[in-house]
Parts: C-alpha cells; structure tokens; sequence
C-alpha cells in the first residue's frame, strides 16, 4: 500500500510540475493545467486522510461517497452565492432561505396539495421567483448606491424575516417529503439512493448548463460584463437593471434547485436556511470571491472536508461528528486568514481597482 | 412591583448589550455579528465559576468580564482588518464556533442542560433575592457604566474613532493609529457585552447555549440601528422601545405559536424599513446617501 | 418619520395580519393575555407553562388539551370545593429566558400559587428558582430531566426522570447480551439524560453519536456508527419529526433492525411506528406505563378524540399529564388552597392510581422508585406493551 501511494504521489507531482510549467501558453491549457494542479492537490489531500491500518477502503469510499454528494449540494449553493455577489458586489446572506422557500414551496404543492411531480415543480419555482422578484423591488432597489453596509444588514434581516415567516406557516418541524425511498446497493457497505443520485446528477448538470450560458449566450455574456465591470457595460448599453433582476433570479433558481433536492435526501425544516447560508459562504470565500469555478471547488472541498474529517480516525480519535458544521466555520475562518482571496480568486489588485 | 421591577432590571441589561455594541458598530463601523457570543462568554464564566468553583458573585462577573475582553482582544487582532463582509463571515464563523462549543462540551459547560442554581449577587452579605433588589443593583451599575461611555465618547479618543468610521483612509493619512484603535473599541463594546451576560447569569439565576444564537444577534443589530448607530441615547431609546414593544406583544390577543415567530417578523421588517429609510436610526443625524 | 414610510409600515404589518389570520385561532389561548385574574370567591385559578410556540409545541399544544379537558371534567363534577377550575397559560417556547419571563408574569400578573409545567426540562429548570423563591408549587408532568429532583421543596413531578428510561432499555440490552449499542442522540437535556443513563448501566459498549437541535442530516453519524460495527442502533431524538427522519436514512444506508427507540419515537405512532412499521417490526422502546385499562382512560381518549379530533399522541406524557389536574384537586380538598400546605399534602400520597399508573412521590418530589419504565414493542404497526 505504502509503494502505492508513493507511486500516485510521485505521477500527481509530476502532473504538478507539468502543469505550473504550462502556465503562459493558450487559455485552454492553462484552465486545464490549473484544473489538473487542483486536482493533484486534492487528491492528494484525500489520500494522505486513508490509513489503511485503520480503516477499510469500502468504508473510507463512502465517506468520499458522501462527500461527493454534500459537495455537489454545496456547490449549488456556492454558485448561486457567487453569481449574485459578482454582480451585485453584496453577499446575499438570506440565500439559504431562497432555498428554503423553493422547497417548502414545492412541498406545499407536492405533499400538502399532492399535485403531480411535474406541475409542483413549476408552481414551487413560480412561488419563488414571484417572491425574489417583490424582494429585489421592495429592499434592495431602494439601497442599490448605499455603502455596502446597508443591503448586507437588510440580506441579514431578510434572513430572519422570511425564516420566521416559514416558520409561521409551516410551524417549526421537521418534515419528510416522502417515507420511501430506492436504494441501490453497490457493495455491501455502500449503498446510494435515488435522492443521492438526483442530487449529483442535477447538481453537475446545471454547473455545465450554467457555465455554457454564461460563456456563450449573449445574456450570459451580458451577466459577465457587468460583473466585470458595471460602468463600462452601462455606457455599452446593457440594461443594468434588467440583468441585476436576471442575476437575482437565476441565484434563487439555483438556490431553489439545491433545496428541493436536498429536501429529498435530508428533512424540511425552516431553521435549516442558515447552515446552508453559512456554508455556501464558506464555499464561496474558499473558492474566491467572484470566481464561478471557485464556488464549485469550495462547495466540493467542503463537502468532502466535512464528511471525510469527521469520519476518519487520527490515530484513533474521531472528531465528534456534533463539530461537523462547527468544522466548516473553522474553515471559513482559517481562509480569511490564510488566503483571503481563495483558491481561484482574484488577486488584490484587479479587487482594488473596481 | 414585582413585575415591573423585573422588567426594568431586564432593560438594564440589554441597555449595556445595545451600548456595547453601538460602540463597536455605531461608533466602530464594524460589522461584528458575534456580539452575542461576547454576552455568553462572560456569562458561562461567571456561571461556572460561581456554580462549580464557589467563587463569589463579584469575583465571577468581574472575572467573566474580563475573559470577555481577553477573548475579544484575541479574536480582534487579525479581524479588523477586514473588509465589512468577509468581518460579517468571520465573527459569525466565530460566534457560531463559540456557541457549539458549548453545546457540546457537556462536562465543561454543562451542554444542553445549561448550568442551574446560579446564585444572586449578595453585595455585602445580602443577598439580593428579589425583583426590586435586583432592579436597584442593576440600575446603579447600568447607570456607571453609561456614565464611563459618555466620557469615552465625548474624549479626544471617542472623536477620532469617528473619524475612522468617517473615512479610514484620511484618518490613517492623519497619523491616527486605525488598527489600534479599532481595537480597543472592539475590546470595549466586548468588555460591556461579557458584564451585561454575567449579570444576566445571576439574574436569571439559569444559562443555557439558546441565548447566543444567530437569531439574538439580530435583535441587537436592530436595537442599535433602531435607536441611531453612533449616538449615545439611541441604544438607550431602543431598549425601552424594544422591551416595552415586547411585553406589549403578550397582552394581544394571539395564540402563542403565532406570536413567537411574529415577533421576529415585525423585528426584521423594522430593521429593514430603518434600513432603507433611516440608517442612522430614529435619533440619528440626517443621513445624505451621495455622501458616501 | 415621514408618510412614505408610515405607509410602507402599513402594508408591511397588513400582509403579515393576514397571514395571521390564516392560522387557526385557538380560543383559549386568548386565556393566555387576559388581564390580572385572582382568586374570586368562586373560581380557583392555575397557571400553566408550556411551549405553545416552537419545535417543542408539538408537545406543548397537546398538554394543553390535555389539561383543557381534565379542567371541563372538574368543573362538570362541581369544581374543587365547589369553585371552578381556571387556568392560565403562559409560552415557555421551551428556552430558558422565556419560562423565566412566563412563571414571572404568572406569579406577577396573575398571582397563582400553583404553575403546572414545564413541558421542557429547561422551562422547568428555569421556573425552579422562581417558584422556589416565592414559595409557590411547581408541578410538571413530562419534564424529565435528572436535575430537577434537587431543584426545589416545592417543585413536584409525576413523571419519572430520564435514569429511569434509560436504565429500562439498558437492562433488555443486557438481556440480551449485546456487545455495543450506537446511540444517536440530541443535544438536548431530556435525550441527553436517556443516553446517560443507558450506558450508565448498560454493560457492553456505548458509542453516542451526538447531533445539534438543527441538524438535518445524520449520515455521518450513522456510517461511523456502521463502521463501529455496533449490534444495535438506538434512535434517541427530541421530537418525533427528527426521529422519523433518522429511521428513513438508518433504513436507507441499510442498517439492520430490529432499534431501539426512545419514548418519544415509539410513543408516535403516526409519524414514526406507522410509516416505517415493517422496517421498524421488533423494535423496542420503554413508556412510562400508563395504564389503558383504568377506569377513566376510555372517557379520556372519547373526551380528547371529542375537543380535538385525534387520538391522544405520547400517551405517556399526556396521562400524567391528565392525573396531574386531579392531584392538585383532592390536594386542596384536603388542606386547602395553600401552597405550603399542599407542598407537605404531595410528599405523602403513596399509591395513589391513575390514569398514567400507580403513583408515589418519594423525598425529592419525584416518582418513586416503584414507578419505572416499561418495555413496549413494534407490532404490525403499533407499540404493544412487552409484559401483558
């Protein structure tokens, strides 16, 4: 085992080397020689956790398994966190209750109402947009020239006001969307169910979808600029505000998305808006403020961080797993003081000039 | 008499919480969500040491206080430096930390269960076993501390700290040490939060990790910016708004499931409205938006 | 303020009016707000401290029917001394600073001398010195908490503490000469106290495997349970939505039954036993034993299905719950409605039946020794009681 690792370690460094060396030529190599650099190191990262003395492969598989999953799920969260912040330059710290109320909005249809898969799906993400929409025009229109102090302490308000209103009307339990589910068993300890499957699934499906909708259609590109740079894209002619609204939207979607979907694998219940908040800040700020590929790193490096930490044994000691989402708070605080541009995030300069 | 006295002693201590952080935000400009685990510190040490290791009351909340301040001081030094929301991410990272720590570690801090039969303050021997004991102790302390933050304010010291909330920049051109100072008002709004939590240990006479959640900390973002950010009366205003608004709530006619979240509801919609209308609170200066 | 803003306050507080008013009202909350009630000449009033708002209302609402119905039986049969029987509620929302403030307003305002309640152990916790301090007798009937056997002279429950329902399941583990048991436990006082005592007693191995109240996923805990190898898994939550959902993903990552289950899980039998009845099909779970063939239980069940259109949910809660209104009754009738004097009337009643079981309060104010916990079982759907 021990000359299997040194191998892996040795053909991921040189990968490594390759990699750095490659960093002037064409975008695409470079893109793909960070990717691969990122890779390297993760990997890496994952398989210094395995000692196999203490644990079986089958299991340490699962725990990655697992981490997959939330990564995807954090991923999401982080895209839709990021998106908004690119544009709008303001952390949207209600985003998780946008995810709540796209799933409790499907609930209502789905389970309460038992309207068919399809149409609940509709009508849930109808809810939330209506609901984004009257939010953006009532609280954050107002505020758009203010210093960035106000909308962050309204988005914070905001959070409470709308989880207390959940709250309200669906009274503070926890709720199950379905009491069956199907499982795939793989081995005999892993096993995977639908929901697990559909999250990672959506999730990676709707990183590619947006990732190509912001690269090659004009209302993607549009997004870019004025994230870019606001003034310069105003005196272009894009219509600021109309692409502000968009950019609202499309977070709540992604937002909504990651909420039904972990609707299905987890519980309903409207205190859960703020881990997923946190935890998409968490990504976002490992990642790199502003950066699409970074909020997707973090969202996986968390994922995996959480479920892999708290699961492995150091020398015979576990992490008690009531510290797993202290677990992403250290995190988030160790990159503010470590690396606070994240991963892929720009350096202070190009910040400093918007 | 008995009523009454307790609601007064209850606005006494929020009147030091909203203080404290009108220090650290009004005056300060910083964005800490963590105020709140400020209050917990100084009250679990308090509790502790009063329960567990038969100190006295005035050992206790002098002590928690002080931790308080040690524990701010720690945490400040790398985060002042920090823009309004990565400092917002930190210190919730950090209040968050802090509050789950003491979730679970049970054997330190009693967990879930919280610590039970925190004793009164007895000043001189005597025991302050009522509401209207308490209410008295509580004012005369309130009404020294508030004392202490009017002549910070109004110092050479309490100016400059606005003028780096001003503008930093200029202030740093100055020759004004920003950091330090930012600092030490982090210490000082912190220092007041940790008395505030010990007193409230040995009022309430019970603590447990559900008064330093996330929800907590909004009530105090919303009685500072409520009463003014920056102005000495305010937090003293929105406490009597806040308190008296709150016990008004329970005579109305609503069930109580209703009411709870209800109330979180009419906060956060004040707090908006403030917000977009009024940042400077009720008794703030005008605000001009082109300004900044 | 200027008008814009008056109006913007407006619309504001109507939309959330109107949500109100989606919500069905309950009329004798309003009991709740009411202004100062004393004692008349003709009426005997109590205060009551519950959660009626929070996760923990799921409890703290059918206490309340539960107690609503026992006062409109006393009242119906005279009274107590022929005067009749008010109560006032207070919302705890099972957090401390809230009971505080509800016991003191209940004592303040109201001036009662009896508070029944909490349904938490922190309500009850926080009340204690409170009640204590004025000499008024605090009488929960689900609080189970260790430390309120010392909280106070005057404080008072029918209900056993968490020792004894832990020590009940701990001894069929031993029975059956399991090796280890995973408990997947709360963060709360009340199953945080049943896990105690478990391993307490318990002779092989406890692993407790701990999440927070806001927890919404427990597969970590779950797989590290698995990858210990446990015989046994115990599902420990605070209220019955948690336990549901730790019993579909216990399911899910193919965990093998049969559990074991505390009170609260085996005790909610549509969302928890029902859902999940073959998977769950030999499970066991301890209840306080109440007793479904006295006398009163049928006009019980028939008085409760009657008010609220449901069965009696956490039948071992809700039986002390209903003998509690009936202590405080022949309580007075015997010394009167005098706090210190019905304090020194509990300590000595001893084999006293009811509803929710023969009843003796032992030195501290707490159940006695002979009231334990008794086994019950999942069959075919439906928690059976082991030994009948």
């Amino acid at each position: 085992m021990a000359t299997a690792k040194a191998g892996a370690g040795g053909a991921f460094y040189l990968l490594y080397k390759l990699a750095s060396a490659q960093n002037q030529q064409s975008r695409i190599l470079s893109l793909a020689a960070r990717s691969a650099r990122g890779l390297a190191e993760f990997t890496t990262s994952i398989l210094i956790c395995y000692n196999p003395q203490e644990m079986q492969l089958e299991l340490f598989l699962k725990f990655v398994l697992n981490g997959f999953i939330q990564g995807s799920l954090y991923a999401l969260l982080a895209l839709g966190l990021s998106l908004l912040y690119g544009v709008l330059r303001f952390a949207n710290l209600a985003h998780g209750e946008y995810a709540l109320m796209g799933s409790f909005a499907f609930y209502t249809f789905y389970v309460l109402l038992g309207w068919p898969l399809l149409p609940s799906l509709a009508a849930g993400f109808g809810i939330l947009f209506i609901v984004t929409l009257l939010i953006e025009r009532l609280t954050f229109t107002p505020v758009r020239d203010a210093p960035p102090l106000i909308p962050l302490v309204i988005s914070i308000a905001l959070g409470i006001f709308l989880k207390n209103l959940l709250l309200l009307i669906f009274e503070p339990r926890s709720r199950l969307i379905t009491a069956n589910s199907s499982i795939l068993q793989i081995t005999d300890f892993i096993s995977i169910t639908s929901a697990q499957i559909n999250i990672a699934v959506v999730a990676i499906l709707l990183m590619i979808a947006l990732t190509l909708f912001l690269k090659r259609t004009k209302l993607g590109k549009a997004i870019r600029a004025v994230a870019d740079d606001r003034e310069a894209a105003a005196i272009l002619g894009i219509p600021i505000k109309r692409i502000v609204t968009i950019t609202f939207l499309i977070s709540a979607f992604l937002a909504g998305t990651a909420g039904i979907l972990a609707a299905f694998d987890q519980n309903l219940h409207p205190n859960a808006g703020t881990a997923f908040t946190v935890k998409a800040f968490a990504a976002v700020i490992l990642g790199g403020i502003g950066s699409i590929p970074g909020a997707v790193a973090g969202g996986y490096i968390l994922g995996f961080a959480e479920n892999i930490l708290i699961s492995i044994p150091f020398w015979g000691w576990y992490i008690p797993s009531n510290y797993k989402d202290a677990l992403a708070y250290i995190i988030l605080i160790l990159v503010l003081y470590i690396r606070p541009n994240g991963i892929f995030g720009k350096s202070a300069e190009e910040i400093a000039r918007k | 008499m008995e009523f009454i006295a307790n609601i007064i002693a209850i606005m006494c201590l929020f009147a030091l919480l909203y203080q404290g952080y009108n220090l650290i935000l009004g005056y300060g400009g910083m964005l800490h969500v963590g105020h709140v685990a400020f209050m917990g510190v100084g009250a679990y040490v308090s509790a502790l040491l009063t329960v567990k290791a038969g100190f006295s009351v005035l050992s206790g909340v002098t002590l928690g206080t002080l931790a308080t301040g040690l524990l701010a001081l720690l945490l400040a030094i790398p985060t002042v430096r920090f823009r309004e929301d990565y400092l917002v991410a930190a210190t919730l990272g950090m209040g968050e930390i802090i509050r789950i720590f003491i979730l679970n570690e049970r054997k330190l801090t009693g967990g879930s269960f919280g610590i039970v039969n925190i004793p009164r303050p007895a000043p001189f021997g005597v025991e302050l076993a009522s509401n209207v004991d308490m209410m008295i102790f509580l004012l005369i302390i309130t009404t020294a501390v508030m004392l202490c933050v009017w002549r910070i304010v109004h110092t050479p010291f309490g100016r400059s700290i606005e003028s780096i909330r001003e503008d930093e920049i200029a202030a740093s051109a100055l020759g004004k040490n920003v950091w330090l100072k930012k600092v030490q008002i982090l210490v000082l709004g912190a220092l007041i939060a940790g008395l505030a939590g010990a007193l409230f240990a040995h009022h309430i006479q019970f603590i447990d990790p559900s008064s330093i959640t996330l929800d907590r900390m909004i009530l105090v973002l919303l009685a500072v910016m409520l009463g003014g950010s920056g102005t000495f009366w305010g937090p003293i205003f929105s406490t009597i708004l806040l308190v008296g608004l709150f016990e008004a709530m329970r005579f109305l006619p609503i069930p109580s499931h209703v009411l709870g979240p209800l109330r979180w509801i009419i906060y956060a919609a004040i707090l908006i409205i403030i917000m977009i209308h009024k940042p400077t609170g009720l008794l703030g200066k005008k605000f001009s938006r082109k300004k900044l | 303020m200027n008008s814009v803003l008056l109006k913007k306050f407006g619309i504001a507080l109507t939309v959330i009016g109107a949500l109100t008013a989606c919500q069905p009202v309950f009329e004798d909350a309003k009991n709740t707000n009411a202004a100062v009630e004393e004692d008349s000449g003709d009426t005997i009033t109590f205060g009551v401290l519950a959660p009626l708002s929070g996760e923990a209302a799921a409890y703290g609402i059918p206490y309340q029917h539960v107690l609503e119905v026992a006062r409109g039986e006393i009242n119906t049969a005279g009274g107590i001394d022929g005067k009749e029987v008010k109560l006032v509620y207070e919302d705890g929302a099972c957090e401390a600073e809230r009971a505080n403030s509800a016991v003191n307003n209940l004592l303040n305002i109201h001036k009662v001398k009896v508070v029944f309640g909490g349904v938490c152990s922190s309500e009850t916790l926080a009340a204690a010195p409170v009640t204590e301090r004025n000499q008024v007798v605090l009488f929960s009937s689900l609080a189970s908490s260790p430390d309120i056997t010392a909280a106070g002279d005057f404080v008072f429950r029918n209900y056993p503490s968490d020792k004894a329902q832990g020590e009940a399941l701990a001894d069929n583990a031993n029975e059956l000469e399991l090796k280890k048991v995973g408990i997947i436990t709360e963060e709360q006082p009340y199953t945080e106290g049943i896990a105690d005592s478990f391993s307490a007693v318990f002779s092989g191995e406890t692993f407790n495997e701990k999440f927070s109240k806001d927890a919404a996923d427990f597969k970590t805990q779950i797989d590290k349970l698995k990858a210990l190898n446990v015989d046994r898994f115990f599902v420990n939550a605070q209220t019955p939505a948690k336990a549901a959902i730790i019993v579909k993903q216990l399911k899910e990552l193919g965990v093998q039954g049969p559990l074991y289950l505390n009170d609260v899980a085996i005790g909610s039998t549509e969302e928890v036993v029902a859902p999940f009845a073959e998977y769950l099909e030999g499970s066991i779970g301890a209840q306080v034993p109440y007793n479904d063939k006295h006398a009163k239980f049928t006009g019980f069940s028939a008085a409760y299905k009657a008010r609220t259109g449901e069965d009696v949910p956490y039948l071992g809660y809700m039986s002390p719950a209903y003998d509690s209104l009936f202590i405080m009754k022949e309580a007075i009738e015997s010394v009167g409605h005098d706090p210190v004097k019905i304090k020194d009337y509990l300590y000595t009643v001893q084999g006293r039946d009811g509803v929710a079981g023969t009843l003796s309060f032992d030195e501290n104010g707490d159940p006695d020794k002979s009231y334990r916990h008794a086994l019950q079982k999942v069959e075919g759907g439906k928690a059976v009681w082991v030994n009948q």
